[in-house]
């Protein structure tokens, strides 16, 4: 063998065992969390916080744009959360078919006055609309310029006047009871919760109804059922350690709760970040460092917010260049972060950790594909020991995937029939081969784009 | 089958034959690989036995359920004349037939006579009492209250208070100072519902926060139970746990104690801003009049958010007596003071709606925007 092709081969076994190492103590951490997670919360009823007049009031706001058909449904969905101090504010940013018309004509809008305390700048508001109908009073509507997603929730933002906030998606299912289980981490820490998130899954299979639910089936087709997988692996595994480390992790954007004051104070959501939950987190913690306040972001394991995945490989393509682009900017707006040893773990671990494993990792990979083609082309490999390290990678890879789907088994049991099972164990051992590789490659692009 | 046995010595050569010629690395990669192995055939294997065991057990247990719920429907259904006593000491003998040695059946048995005592009070709630003791059913319980493990505690703790066992209080009250959340609240709970005469002494201990969840669920627990004993709350207000002020604030409102209204008026000045904003909040909710001119006084070096408070409290009192007070700060330059000041005025009904009108005369822009704003009814804070 070579003195190179020792190189190359020692290298990707050490940093390998690196990542291996990394992640084993990550699933012992979540391991722990979710055991003790679910313990404590076998123990907790909500019907008190339903009824009790001391609940911290929520503003649910939601961003649409161009949706006139599920619109309405939407909403009605929005109705049916079970908590009794909440308001919903349904933000229609420039939507140019009719969005608006039918919010009207569905839910007896009328214009009101409304004087709002303009904390944060946003494309100019054109009016705003309550129901004549008391039945909905606790509707807003907002009608505004476009601006994009962040500018929309910024509007409702200076519209809404409760202490909490929940920012959803609009193609997102929420779990009735999730603000329930959203505002409990609000109330029951000794320092000051900023932000709590919740596990999100897939819903392309599941059966719907009216902006509703109904019933939870594992993905029938291969990339949702892949991503359905992947989000377990993220969810219940790596976001579950970070909120036990009290990571900035990312709430992501389909449904986060908020400490409203803080959020406004930390400047909003930013309208050029790519990754706009991921990027707030991180200034809210940055803020609260800054200012010397200790907090808490906190994730919750139950899955209380459903999303339909992309189905085809050009939206995927498209949704995770996206993120990795966020990634990127990201690091580069917070470089100072790293080992900064006054964000405590957040810049000696957390950040240090991610830059790891999203950036350099995915490099690593490539890098390492082009090596071993040099010494394929030129003769100089030993196929027999480069097998046994792709070997060792993959089934890692799958007891990564076997683990967090016996996490999902333990907890929430989302997926109960024996099919779902089957096709969950399937996509086990497929997802290291097919769509790992994919993911890599979407993500190096990305970053090369964003350096460009 | 040529390719299972060329694939079987292949692998005896790698993992045995050839192992100490790898390199370190290799040896390492084989190793971590085999690992991998194992741990996935072990999950797998293990959700497929959880998954049949559950199944099984749920199938087993639906039998024995169907029975035990029958014969607890039995002895549900006796004469008022009746002694519980002796109802149990009738049935006992076709309980005691049970096969309670398995823990499976104990817990069905006891969560089916937690389940009735829940929904029956008086006399059918002490027969089910009786025979949870006579079957000594407590005797677990009363074993995991002093296990090491925090939920077999309140396991312990729950069982006792639903069967309405009183004699463990004592045990109770330490563990509603104990520093694990759960444990402290469960027996917080119980120790309220237990312990009649003087629910309230765990305050006097408690050093750990009653953390806001906790407060709610002790508060719901509390204004849901008619027979309790109910003390000054204003007794408390006093304590070094910033928790325990402001959880006896809720109560003080509650109950409408309004002998407590000078203590809440001393803690407009409270170090806590949490606490000095729930007893701003609640001297506006309980109308105190009294208390107007010292909200006043207090105004100026107040944060923003106490000042929105001191105005949203002038309002729900709104005496007429600071509508001079609230005028001048309508044109206050901080908005949400501005904002508060107006909904105040507004709260003054005739006398506050003429104001309003002499103020949107006067008014900017803006100010004339929050003035309507304010005034529309179909808006609601």
């Amino acid at each position: 063998m070579s003195t190179f092709e020792s190189i190359v081969n020692n290298s990707i076994f050490f940093y390998a065992l690196l990542l291996i190492l990394s992640v084993v103590t990550i699933v012992f951490i979540s391991s722990f969390e979710i055991n003790k997670y679910l313990r404590t919360n076998s123990y907790i009823n909500y019907k008190e916080l339903l009824v009790s007049p001391h609940a911290p009031s929520i503003s649910v706001i939601s961003p649409v744009f161009n949706i006139e058909e599920a619109v309405v449904n939407h909403v009605r969905a929005l109705f049916a959360l079970q908590y009794n101090n909440f308001e919903i504010i349904i933000v229609n940013d420039g939507s140019t078919d009719n969005t608006l018309e039918k919010l009207k004509e569905f839910y007896q809008l009328e214009n009101v006055n409304f004087a709002v305390y303009e904390q944060l700048k946003t494309q100019a508001v054109h009016s705003y609309y309550k129901s004549k109908n008391p039945a909905f009073a606790k509707l807003t509507v907002i009608d505004k310029a476009f601006g994009g997603k962040p500018d929309a929730l910024n509007a409702g933002l200076n519209t809404s006047e409760k202490e909490l906030t929940l920012c959803i998606e609009v193609d997102c299912f929420l779990d009735k009871n999730s603000l329930l289980k959203l505002v409990k981490p609000f109330l029951e820490n000794k320092k000051r919760v900023i932000a709590a998130g919740t596990a999100v899954h897939v819903a392309n299979s599941s059966g719907r109804n009216k902006g509703h639910l109904l019933n939870a089936k594992f993905p029938g087709k291969l990339l949702p059922g892949l991503q359905a997988l992947e989000y377990f692996k993220w969810f219940l595994i790596e976001r579950l350690t970070s909120s036990s480390l009290n990571g900035a992790h990312v709430i992501t954007g389909a449904a986060g709760l908020f400490d409203k004051e803080i959020l406004i104070q930390s400047g909003g959501y930013s309208l050029k970040a790519l990754k706009e939950g991921f990027e707030l987190i991180v200034r809210m913690c940055r803020y609260m460092h800054d200012n010397g306040l200790q907090y808490r972001v906190v994730f919750i394991p139950d899955p209380l917010c459903w999303v339909e995945a992309p189905a085809n490989l050009k939206a995927l393509a498209k949704q995770r260049k996206q993120w990795a682009g966020g990634n990127s900017q990201i690091f580069w707006l917070n470089k100072d972060l790293f080992f900064n040893k006054n964000y405590g773990l957040l810049g000696l671990v957390h950040f240090p950790y991610w830059f790891l494993h999203e950036w350099i990792t995915p490099f690593f990979k490539v890098i390492t594909l082009f090596l071993l083609g040099a010494l394929a082309v030129t003769g100089k490999i030993n196929w027999e020991y480069l097998c046994i390290l792709f070997l060792m990678i993959y089934f890692f890879a799958v007891l990564l995937s076997a683990i967090s789907v016996l996490y999902e088994e333990k907890s929430y049991r989302q997926y109960s029939s024996s099919t779902d099972i089957f096709r969950i164990v399937a996509l086990i051992f497929v997802a290291p081969v097919i769509y790992h590789p994919l993911t890599v490659y979407w993500k190096v692009m990305a970053y090369i784009r964003v350096k460009n | 089958m040529d390719i299972f046995v060329s694939a079987g010595n292949y692998l005896h050569d790698l993992f045995i034959s050839r192992f100490s010629a790898h390199p370190l690395y290799i040896t390492l990669s084989l190793l971590i690989m085999l690992l991998c192995v194992i741990g996935i055939a072990e999950v797998l294997f293990y959700i497929l036995i959880r998954r049949a065991t559950e199944f099984y057990q749920l199938k087993r247990d639906a039998d024995l359920k169907e029975r035990i719920i029958t014969m607890l429907a039995n002895i549900l259904v006796f004469h008022d004349s009746d002694d519980p006593g002796l109802v149990v000491s009738h049935f006992i003998p076709r309980f005691a037939k049970l096969p309670l040695y398995r823990s499976s059946i104990r817990r069905i048995l006891v969560s089916e006579l937690i389940s009735n005592h829940r929904n029956f009070s008086g006399r059918t709630a002490q027969v089910l009492t009786e025979l949870y003791m006579q079957l000594k059913l407590d005797k677990r319980a009363r074993k995991n209250l002093h296990s090491p493990h925090w939920y077999k505690q309140i396991e312990a703790i729950r069982e006792l208070t639903e069967m309405n066992v009183k004699d463990e209080c004592d045990r109770i009250l330490k563990y509603t100072n104990h520093r694990q959340p759960q444990l402290r609240i469960e027996a917080q709970i119980a120790f309220v519902k237990l312990c009649v005469d003087n629910p309230f002494r765990f305050l006097d201990i408690v050093k750990e926060p009653v953390l806001d969840w906790h407060q709610l669920i002790l508060f719901e627990v509390i204004t849901k139970t008619e027979t309790m004993a109910r003390p000054r709350f204003a007794f408390w207000l006093n304590s070094e746990n910033d928790s325990v002020v402001s959880f006896c604030l809720k109560l003080i409102e509650y109950y409408q104690q309004f002998d407590a209204l000078p203590n809440l008026i001393y803690l407009i000045n409270h170090h806590n801003l949490t606490i000095r904003a729930t007893a701003i909040e609640i001297l506006g909710r309980m109308e105190a009049e009294m208390a107007e001119s010292h909200l006043v006084a207090a105004f100026t070096n107040q944060p923003t958010k106490i000042k929105v408070k001191i105005l949203n409290t002038l309002g729900l009192i709104a005496s007429g007596g600071c509508l001079a007070f609230l005028n001048s700060h309508a044109k206050n330059k901080e908005f949400p003071v501005r904002m508060a000041a107006i909904r105040a005025i507004k709260a003054h009904r005739q006398s506050g709606r003429e104001l309003l009108d002499t103020l949107f005369n006067e008014a900017i822009a803006q100010d004339k925007a929050i003035i309507k704003h304010v005034l529309d009814e179909r808006i609601k804070v």
